[in-house]
């Protein structure tokens, strides 16, 4: 197994640490306007990623040509050393899972008429994109790690249009079933009309699926311990059993439940765990250079360097959706554009858009257009007022991390408009 | 197997482009004045996009004898291309300085960063992270009629984002710079002095930044902020295929929907220009990537609507020519209708002029935080270096002012754009797959009238 690779690390010899890794990724998209398709894109990439470490000396490489094991050697005789250098998990293990899935042929064929017919059959012109994903993940390391990980995905979004009015839906699986609820979903949130002019001011807000998988991405990111210690998240002075969030919050990293990566780039299993678990603050997210300089261990979630989430969890609750909409408040169908004033306090705003809807007693009474949530990412967490049972999967272009997502209701949401 | 088999193997759809794109890079790291590692990237592929009446189908792969066609029928959106000409031909960017070892470049990001360290300043600089980014890019086009494409141009990037604190507040900024060529560029950009008074300039907001009144005030927004204007309020709103809905689902539409050629969205100062073709810019190029020859494209004239970005496809839509503004960021992505340096034209103010007649105002030099919505109108701008003007003279720091709007308030109320002109370096972002290529973005000083000022109302 990986016989190519270990190869290449048969030849790195005279290093503290060397892995070999190749990450091949073959994907068929469909991209559609309208519900016609503007086109069918067949995507292949095999990267090849080389880490050598000696001493407080690393480089790390990638090529999607043949490896050039005399430029890497070269390359390394020139770097200083670092104050952070990566450290490979002792693990010496095989690891093969290869997932059979029928995904295989929609890539290798082209068979895809039925997503087309389900494009086609949408009530409003629906516009997005359809992602058929093969993943193949192969690491060799010096410690004697040799794993092999193939997976099958199907992830889409799909925007239906009613004139001015515009609904707005996602989907992350593995395998095409939820693309009906989805083109279901964005044409119920279309066909809501009416306008409603809403001002500057604090608004009790409930997000969709697709709101929470975009605040999600940028939680993650935050919960990295590379972004502690360069102090560029709000996170920096949190220690394990803070309270930092309502106690209805659990945000968890779960590489596992979603099925998106079975070891890390450094050879460590991945597992589920809590970053946030009843609005007590848990844990970082850690590789081994960051752990070690951090006083702790892994949480297989190398990145090398910088360590990353595979995927997130919000952890529903038990209410309904329906209940969530009974007050007064504004649901948010969709966002994008979250761009920060302040890593340090996760100020930052985001503009919504697609259905806005503004309930009065339960009611709606028209859309709010694109306004802009303007707040703490911190202040959101701890002002989670409810949390609903329901839950979606869902990955789309601003929203690009897997995220289980329920609907969330916010209290006092700093809400203003251009 | 070279190109010219692929377009063979193409051979019954009537438009077909093979592409050769290779790009390697080399990236250092360097965090608070400590080397932190070394990447170093080939990405080298090929891919092909081929058009017939039912189908648009584009193929990559690291392996040229990958791509085959897929046999499909589909509803098809694209109905046909401009009949433009295509010119065969090669552009390339030379290094003036090539001969700097990667233990030099990282000697000088080193020293730059320790120096900045250690400036006396009354914030406490909490992270200094520089990544020196340098790449070379090369493609190769073959298309259906025989016309052929090389173009070359090498890259320098470099990021520098910073952290401080005061006793009254903090900031996290990132300073970019970026143009095509060699090292010299690092040199002309001055770095260390251009982060150095941002920093001085930023610890004066921290320590001793006023707060803001709200209400309706003339502002002056710096030549880095009539660029983001220039990128993001016009740029992204005039590319054609945005216009017509290629992009519905991801970045948006286009407050240009139902609007004519000729209209006016602006005062007579507003002058805005795309050009491919300026040297040493980021977003150089002399023809596009679907072999069409690049120039200069006047998108706003006298603050009316003049010409969109173009490609084949989206002109035939509109009955137009393309404009050669077609670009794909690497081999495994299509070409898409992008920008390449967007700028507001100069005018012929001074600064000072532009300051004087302000009796109760803002001058805008940085901000931290921008973005619009989905159709490019409601635009906010959170101000980093702000200060008060009072009676024509720049007066104290102001602790992040929030400018919020629409487009078209904004580009009718500039009254006067002074006579300079710079460019800074962006990613600009587009597509899913996404693609980010690197663009230039600029213009003038540019004065506006009466605008809507907030203040951070959840603090």
């Amino acid at each position: 197994m990986n016989e190519e690779l270990l190869k290449i690390l048969e030849n790195l010899k005279g290093y503290d640490e060397v892995s070999v890794g190749k990450n091949k990724i073959r994907r068929l998209l469909i991209k559609f306007v309208n519900s016609e398709v503007v086109e069918v894109q067949r995507l292949f990439n095999e990267n090849i990623v080389i880490l050598v470490r000696k001493g407080n000396k690393y480089l790390a490489t990638e090529t999607s040509t043949d490896v050039d094991i005399e430029r890497v050697k070269t390359l390394f005789n020139i770097v200083a050393e670092s104050s952070i250098v990566p450290y490979l998990s002792d693990n010496d293990r095989e690891y093969k899972r290869v997932v059979e899935s029928p995904l295989k042929d929609v890539i290798e064929k082209g068979e895809i008429d039925p997503i087309l017919n389900e494009i086609y059959a949408s009530d409003y012109p629906a516009s997005g994109i359809i992602n058929i994903v093969e993943t193949t993940q192969s690491l060799v390391t010096s410690k004697g790690f040799n794993g092999y990980f193939v997976n099958y995905s199907a992830d889409g979004y799909v925007r239906a249009f009613n004139g001015e009015y515009s609904g707005q839906w996602a989907f992350y699986s593995h395998d095409i079933s939820p693309l009906k609820e989805a083109i279901k979903q964005a044409n119920i949130l279309a066909s809501i009309d009416g306008k409603v002019k809403i001002d500057d001011g604090k608004y009790d807000v409930v997000l969709s699926p697709l709101v929470v998988g975009n605040l999600m991405s940028d939680f993650s990111y935050f919960s990295s311990a590379f972004n502690i210690i360069t102090t560029s998240s709000f996170l920096y002075n949190v220690k394990p059993g803070d309270k930092i969030a309502s106690e209805k919050v659990t945000i968890s990293d779960v590489p596992t439940k979603l099925g998106t990566r079975d070891f890390d780039d450094e050879a460590t299993f991945t597992y589920d765990k809590s970053i946030i678990e009843n609005g007590v603050f848990k844990t970082l997210l850690y590789n081994n250079e960051l752990a070690k300089i951090m006083n702790t261990k892994t949480t297989g979630n190398a990145g090398i360097i910088t360590p990353i989430s595979f995927g997130i969890e919000v952890k529903p609750g038990y209410v309904s959706f329906e209940s969530l909409l009974s007050g007064n408040v504004i649901f948010i169908n969709n966002n994008w554009y979250t761009r920060y004033q302040n890593y340090l306090e996760g100020a930052f705003s985001t503009v919504c858009r697609d259905s806005v809807i503004v309930y009065k007693d339960g009611k709606p009474v028209g859309n709010a257009g694109r306004i802009r949530i303007s707040d703490y990412l911190p202040r959101l967490l701890k002002n989670v007022e409810e949390i609903s049972k329901e839950s979606y999967t869902v990955k789309w272009w601003d929203a690009p991390l897997p995220t289980i997502a329920p609907y969330i209701l916010i209290k006092g949401v700093n809400i203003t408009r251009a | 197997m070279e190109l010219e088999d692929v377009i063979r193997r193409f051979s019954d759809f009537k438009y077909v482009e093979a592409r050769k794109h290779n790009i390697t890079s080399t990236h250092l790291y360097i965090i608070n004045g400590s080397p932190a590692g070394v990447e170093d990237s080939t990405y080298n592929g090929y891919s092909v996009r081929a058009f017939k009446d039912s189908v648009m189908y584009f193929d990559s792969s690291p392996r040229l004898e990958d791509l085959t066609p897929l046999s499909l029928t589909l509803k098809e959106w694209e109905k046909g291309y401009s009949a433009d000409l295509r010119s065969s031909g090669s552009y390339v960017v030379e290094e003036k300085v090539s001969n700097v070892s990667l233990e030099e470049k990282q000697k000088f990001f080193i020293d730059v960063s320790k120096n900045l360290l250690q400036l006396k300043v009354n914030s406490k600089i909490s992270s200094l992270i520089i990544i020196y980014f340098e790449s070379k890019e090369e493609k190769e086009l073959v298309f259906e009629d025989g016309t052929k494409v090389y173009g070359k141009v090498p890259r320098i990037n470099v990021l520098v984002s910073v952290s401080m604190k005061s006793d009254k507040a903090s900031a996290t900024f990132y300073e970019e710079f970026g143009g095509s060529g060699g090292f010299e560029l690092v040199k002309i950009w001055d770095i260390e002095k251009t982060l150095e008074e941002k920093i001085k300039s930023v610890d004066g907001v921290l320590n001793k930044g006023k707060g803001v009144t709200s209400g309706k005030k003339d502002i002056v927004l710096s030549n880095m902020l009539s660029g983001i204007m220039a990128h993001e309020s016009v740029g992204h709103p005039f590319e054609a295929d945005r216009v017509l809905g290629r992009e519905s689902a991801q970045a948006g539409l286009s407050y240009l929907v139902g609007k004519k050629f000729g209209e006016k969205i602006g005062s007579e100062a507003v002058n805005v220009i795309d050009d491919p073709t300026l040297p040493n810019s980021s977003g150089f190029y002399l023809i596009d990537d679907e072999g069409i020859k690049a120039r200069a494209k006047y998108l706003i004239k006298e603050g009316k609507i003049n010409e969109l970005l173009q490609d084949r496809f989206s002109a035939y839509k509109f009955g137009v020519n393309s404009n050669g503004s077609a670009r794909a960021s690497r081999f495994d992505r299509e070409p898409l209708v992008r920008m390449s340096n967007t700028f507001f034209m100069p005018g012929n103010y001074t600064f000072d002029e532009l300051v004087e007649d302000i009796k109760d105002g803002i001058y805008m030099k940085s901000y931290m935080e921008w973005n619009i919505d989905d159709l490019r109108i409601g635009q906010r701008y959170v101000g980093l270096e702000a200060y008060e003007i009072k009676d024509g003279e720049i007066g104290d720091p102001l602790l992040f002012p929030v400018i919020e709007g629409t487009t078209f308030e904004f580009l009718s109320s500039i009254d006067a754009v002074d006579n300079t002109l710079k460019f800074y370096y962006g990613t600009c972002g587009k597509g899913d797959p996404e693609q980010g290529i690197p663009v230039w973005m600029g213009g003038p000083n540019m004065r506006l009238r009466n605008v809507s000022v907030k203040v951070r109302g959840y603090e």
